[in-house]
């Protein structure tokens, strides 16, 4: 009875000892994610193209052709690849093109590889627009106590803003400070989309958590818009947990992941903004 | 079912329990007629040792043919006995590997009598045995007795079997690799089990290499293992439990060994203090695995140890007090190729005092015990830990047994405080670090029946109050067993189920396999979690609803058993599924589901021993989360965790012959979930409006669901001969073995962030000795 017994265990054993072929990745079904955009504004673009890696330390390779076409011309443009090193140390590949970009007009960029695997997406440029109007209202109310101020800014003929953000060239303290706007910009019954803000106030909390606690100087104040389409997601409403999944809605890349869209940029420098915080520092205590 | 008292004002307290556990216990016994009742202790004569699983019968000698009423000694030796006994009777104490022991007692005279019975080493008289509970296929609605020579059967890499490596040859249990001590028992996890060691709670007692736990062969008396369905004596846990009572030292004689192992150094000595009345048992043992494992051509940089020492005064025929103290540490890299890969350690202590008393003229059982017990964890560098936790638990408990004729009665109060201390680097999304204590009192009332026709039943109900941190639990639980032709009839059909709820948690991150680091926290971080990432967080404790169903039958030489059981669970704390590729996890709350079977079939024959065992479990959780694989709302997506194993197959054959004991042992089990990637790449965030020349972005790893992929199955066939030799005053034993026979390339697990698979240990042979003195 042992040795049959024995005789069984060792049988299944050898039965089920075969090495098994074990594959750790599943198949997949894309081969290229795309990310970025093209700017009307800019002379040169840049677009991120990556190739699915099966390691995330690995150094990416990317071997396609990167084609744009401007649907509207039947043109094409072959972006040239360059890698570009970041911070980290990690390496990644951008493809630009010094082709100028038109407003209003479809584009459609391909990634392909040499086997034939392409992932594209299509979209479209915004439209050209007029220079925003913007408007420093001073109270004339205001006191050393009281000083309240509002600015105004107003964007014409827009369809829709993907960033408005103004930089803050600061004299005290001596820094930088770039703050988004974006999500308080709201449309009119016209049509305008309309910014009130209170600039000083806004430099204060982003300085010290708090209106009040600082006496910030400005140097430069410069209003860095971008427009685009109706096409663009509204990221900023997304968590980010959501924008990272392959399945998520503001994926625009056929056959791939990502997101290409098209948006213009205007840098508007804002001198009346001086004024306002000029005024505030002579209110201010020290 | 379960009821739970949720609104604030309800809140039992403490006085209250404790006047209506006690007048329940109270009215309960004194509505009972006097009855007589026998119990004592049964011990080795040649060292004292109090002997568990010893058959007892009383006999009546005026009627040689009634019906003997027996019992078997429970963990500390003690047996009672129950009935309305009048006249001269024979008390015959038998077990294996000793003459039997025949008492003659005048009763009648006296309602209550304590005896001891000291058993002498030598051949048993074939007579009848009530079936002591041990061996792998004793098992009566997920509880098994273990006895130590159940462990010496498991070829172990080391002279001395151990409790890590039974319990891994068990359909119910699965361990995940042969390092990273944690055993799952019917789909729970490690931090669910509740292990007890002479009634201290031991956090973490699996060593960092799975062979090995604080419970080897050499120190283990019994161990009572829940599977599942355990009695409302035990509580704060919802998986199962382990309570282990460990070996007394030796009263009359000093007696030491030593042994040396590829993994293991140890040394052990034991003897009397006061003879026959105090002893003592001390044992050291240190890993040498990180420093032999070049013979091996391995690198395998784990590091463990324990410290064990116990005292006890054992006074004749009214008790045994002890005294036990246990120390471990662990450390090492689970994956030894990767030169900054984390450093994971714990280290346990526990100390406890415990009392088992059988005082005269008063009709009870009373056990006492209180201890202290400690658990640190960390992960990082030695010098420099990234992350730790810690627990300290200070517990008292008070039990008291009363039996009648066909009615046990039992109950119990006790009182404990958790102290836990965490620092998690940001590991949890908002629980970074945090001091908590949680205090909480209850008791428990059981009774077990012998309701006739072979039908035992055995409720019971546990209450637990805390003090305001969660609303009191009730906690009823039901146990029953069935022997339709008599207690020596073949057949025993068994169940139990009942509601388990768990305040202090161990949460670990399941996304990575290879980290073994365990945070103990209050469950479920209601307070901590950070409300924007949490979803439906709740604070409840963690609960699990058990049921199951078994049968046990002999067939001639074999014994069969087979057991279906199903759970429910809720408020599990799991990481939400997320594409990012980083280190922090906000955490949910699981629902949760576990099936399964455990068949085992078990054959002894003379000095051959055979077992197959053979389970199937599937464990499910469920959370409300949106989908990763298409469009959809946030909602129930359900998955199977990492550790659930849906075959899981062990073989086992010994054999002791001219002076060899040899033992052979195969164990498989199907593949482990592991999420399984299409690619990775970095995902850039459009708001703000990046430059991606400048703006690096965030990784991501890309897949559809996650554990949508298993790994290879598990194999392994591990061997051991070993012989014992008379050399010079003592007794010198050789062993050797080979663990992975076959070499088989087990997986323990994919790295899939670097490619890189980490694999079990390969062909491992082995040759340990060991010298004995005194025994």
């Amino acid at each position: 009875m042992p040795v049959r017994l024995l005789a069984i265990v060792l049988s299944t054993v050898l039965l089920v000892g075969c090495e098994e072929s074990f594959d750790p990745f599943e198949d997949a079904e894309v081969r290229f994610s795309i990310q970025g955009y093209l700017d009307v504004s800019a002379d040169t673009q840049y677009v991120r193209v990556s190739e699915l890696q099966q390691s995330a330390f690995a150094d990416p390779e990317v071997n396609a052709t990167v084609v744009l076409e401007n649907l509207n011309r039947g043109t094409s443009v072959t972006l040239r690849d360059s890698v570009f090193t970041y911070e980290n140390g990690a390496r990644l590949h951008n493809f630009w093109t010094n082709a100028p970009i038109a407003a209003s007009t479809s584009y459609r960029i391909t990634a392909t590889a040499p086997d034939g695997a392409s992932a594209s997406a299509t979209f479209r440029t915004p439209n050209e627009i007029p220079a925003p109007e913007l408007e420093s209202g001073i109270s004339l109310a205001s006191s050393p106590d009281n000083p309240p101020m509002s600015q105004a800014l107003t964007i014409f003929e827009v369809d829709k803003v993907a960033d408005l953000q103004i930089r803050y060239e600061l004299a005290n303290p001596n820094t930088t400070l770039q703050l988004s706007y974006t999500d308080q910009l709201t449309r009119a019954p016209n049509g305008r989309l309309t910014l009130a803000f209170n600039a000083y106030a806004d430099v204060q909390e982003a300085l010290t958590g708090s209106v009040g606690a600082v006496c910030p100087g400005l140097r430069r104040a410069e209003i860095l818009l971008a427009t685009t389409t109706s096409e663009w997601p509204d990221f900023q409403l997304f968590d980010i947990e959501e924008l990272v999944l392959p399945s998520s809605e503001t994926n625009n890349v056929e056959g791939g992941l990502g997101f290409v869209g098209g948006i213009l940029t205007l840098g508007t420098e804002w001198d009346a903004l001086r004024g306002v915080f000029s005024l505030n520092q002579a209110g201010c205590n020290g | 079912m379960a009821d739970r008292v949720s609104d604030p004002a309800s809140r039992l307290r403490l006085p209250v329990l404790v006047a209506l556990l006690v007048a329940t216990f109270a009215t309960t016994v004194q509505a009972q007629p006097i009855t007589n009742s026998v119990r004592g202790f049964v011990t080795d004569e040649e060292n004292g040792l109090a002997l568990p699983g010893a058959t007892v019968g009383l006999f009546s000698v005026a009627n040689p043919n009634a019906t003997p009423t027996q019992t078997v000694t429970d963990g500390d030796g003690v047996f009672q006995l129950a009935g309305r006994f009048a006249g001269r009777y024979a008390l015959r104490v038998s077990f294996v590997g000793y003459e039997t022991g025949i008492d003659t007692l005048l009763l009648g005279q006296q309602s209550f009598v304590n005896v001891t019975v000291a058993l002498v080493p030598g051949q048993t008289l074939g007579e009848v045995q009530v079936e002591a509970d041990g061996g792998a296929a004793s098992v009566e609605a997920g509880r098994q007795s273990i006895r130590p020579q159940d462990l010496a059967r498991i070829p172990t890499p080391d002279l001395s079997g151990d409790l890590a490596s039974y319990l891994q040859a068990l359909p119910s249990v699965v361990a995940v690799g042969d390092r990273g001590g944690g055993l799952y028992v019917r789909g729970g996890t490690p931090p669910q089990n509740l292990v007890l060691m002479d009634g201290a709670l031991v956090y973490q007692p699996f060593h960092i290499v799975g062979f090995f736990s604080a419970f080897p062969e050499d120190l283990v008396a019994n161990t009572e293992f829940y599977a599942g369905g355990f009695g409302a004596r035990y509580s704060g846990r919802i998986a199962s439990v382990l309570d282990v009572t460990m070996r007394e030292g030796n009263y009359q004689r000093f007696a030491g060994s030593g042994s040396a192992s590829p993994f293991l150094l140890s040394a052990q000595a034991e003897g009397p203090i006061t003879p026959g009345v105090l002893s003592v048992i001390g044992s050291v043992r240190a890993s040498v695995i990180e420093q032999t494992g070049s013979l091996y051509g391995e690198d395998l940089p784990l590091r463990f140890g324990d410290v064990y020492v116990k005292l006890t005064r054992a006074e004749a025929e009214t008790g045994r007090c002890s005294l036990t103290g246990l120390y471990t540490f662990d450390e090492g890299q689970v994956d030894p190729r990767d030169p900054d890969g984390d450093v994971f350690g714990w280290n346990n202590a526990a100390l406890g005092g415990r009392c088992v008393l059988l005082p005269r003229n008063v009709p009870y059982e009373f056990e006492t015990s209180a201890s202290v017990s400690y658990v640190s964890n960390s992960v990082g560098t030695s010098a420099r830990p990234e992350r730790e936790s810690s627990a300290l638990l200070f517990n008292a408990e008070a039990h008291l047994t009363h039996l009648r004729p066909r009615l046990r009665l039992s109950g119990g109060l006790f009182t404990r405080t958790d102290d836990l201390n965490y620092r998690l680097g940001g590991q949890f999304v908002g629980i970074s670090a945090d001091e908590k204590r949680l205090l909480a009192s209850g008791g428990y009332v059981e009774a077990e029946w012998q309701a006739g026709y072979g039908l035992t039943l055995q409720p019971g109900l546990n209450i637990t109050t805390f003090y305001g941190d969660y609303p009191a639990s009730l906690e009823p639980r039901i146990r029953m067993n069935w022997q339709p032709w008599g207690v020596d009839g073949p057949t025993q059909i068994s169940g139990a189920a009942g509601v388990y709820r768990q305040t202090v948690n161990g949460i670990s991150d399941e996304r990575d396999a290879g980290s073994v680091f365990l945070a103990w926290l209050p469950n479920p971080l209601a307070e901590e979690q950070d409300p924007d990432n949490a979803i439906n967080v709740s604070d409840e404790p963690a609960e699990a609803l058990h049921a199951m169903v078994g049968i046990q039958q002999q067939i001639g030489p074999f014994k069969l058993v087979a057991e279906g059981y199903g759970k429910r669970l809720r408020n599990l704390a799991v990481p939400i599924w997320s594409a990012l590729a980083r280190f922090t996890t906000s955490l949910t709350p699981a629902e949760g589901t576990v099936y399964g079977i455990d068949a085992r079939l078990e054959w002894q024959r003379g000095p051959f021993y055979a077992f197959v065992g053979y389970g199937l479990a599937e464990t499910e959780y469920t959370i409300q989360q949106a989908p990763l694989s298409g469009d959809g709302p946030v909602g129930p997506q359900t998955y199977n965790p990492p550790h659930d194993r849906r075959h899981q197959v062990n073989a086992l054959a010994s054999l002791e012959l001219g002076g060899f004991e040899a033992s052979v042992r195969w164990q498989y089990g199907s593949g482990l979930p592991f999420t399984r990637p299409f690619g990775f790449d970095t995902y850039v965030p459009f708001f703000p409006l990046p430059d991606v020349t400048e703006t690096f972005g965030i990784p991501r790893v890309l897949y559809r669901e996650p554990f949508n992929g298993r790994l290879p199955a598990y194999h392994r066939l591990d061997v051991s001969v070993s012989r014992t030799f008379e050399f010079g005053p003592g007794d010198l034993s050789i062993q050797v073995g080979a663990i992975n026979v076959y070499d088989r390339a087990n997986l323990f697990y994919f790295d899939i962030f670097t490619v890189r698979r980490v694999d079990q240990l390969p062909l491992l042979p082995f040759l340990g000795v060991k010298y004995e003195l005194g025994s």
